[in-house]
């Protein structure tokens, strides 16, 4: 059976080279946000502080910052191995449980435990937080998969 | 659920990535199957029991 809803294989190496710039500007803006060289434009934004509709002059370096890391990490996440069958789909589909899983418990723990500034920190990061799981949860078990294949 | 493939591989000389690549599927997943790690869907049984000229039911026994 085939999986047509997986991107192709090619779409995962584009996704881990997208990865590092796109984490560097995400994490150089969240470190300083008066960062000097912030790219300063003219956006539509739906709802701000000016009100509903309207266009505002902003720095957009963390929206490129946050859209490029999760489209890198869905790139990731989302492309079909070179050798992908219905074990990988498998394993694929667990590690997406397992990721969700961890998410709900620390999206619970940081919100009994996290307050102020560092609950506001911890939800802008916690939007990554499943991509990065599953990421990891999937690779270290494909990794143990073909490590661990003696005839 | 057990199943012979490690038997029936060795009684038609082949190996796992020859079995692999006759049902398009990877080694590993073989291999995962073999060990008993991983029971196959009901397609991918029959496509191995066809490559052993064998029922299915003979190939994967239900404990």
């Amino acid at each position: 059976m085939k999986t047509n809803y997986l991107l192709p294989p090619c779409c995962k190496i584009l996704g881990w080279c997208m990865l590092l710039p796109f984490m560097a500007i995400f994490l150089l803006v969240l470190s300083d946000s008066s960062y000097d060289g912030d790219i300063v434009m003219k956006v539509f934004a739906v709802v701000s502080d000016d009100g509903w509709f309207k266009f505002i002059e902003t720095g957009i370096l963390f929206e490129i910052g946050i859209i490029g890391l999760v489209s890198s990490l869905s790139l990731i996440s989302f492309s079909r191995e070179k050798d992908e069958d219905e074990y990988i789909e498998k394993i694929r589909l667990q590690s997406l449980v397992q990721s969700l899983m961890i998410s709900c418990v620390v999206l619970i723990l940081g919100t009994l435990f996290l307050y102020g500034i560092s609950f506001l920190l911890f939800t802008l990061l916690n939007m990554f937080f499943l991509l990065i799981t599953f990421v990891l949860i999937f690779n270290i078990r494909l990794a143990k998969l073909r490590n661990s294949c003696d005839e | 659920m057990n199943n012979i493939i490690k038997v029936e591989r060795a009684m038609l000389n082949i190996t796992q990535q020859q079995l692999a690549d006759m049902v398009k599927v990877s080694r590993q997943t073989i291999n995962a199957i073999e060990s008993g790690k991983y029971t196959p869907s009901a397609i991918l049984a029959i496509k191995i029991a066809r490559v052993f000229k064998k029922p299915v039911e003979s190939v994967f026994l239900v404990e």
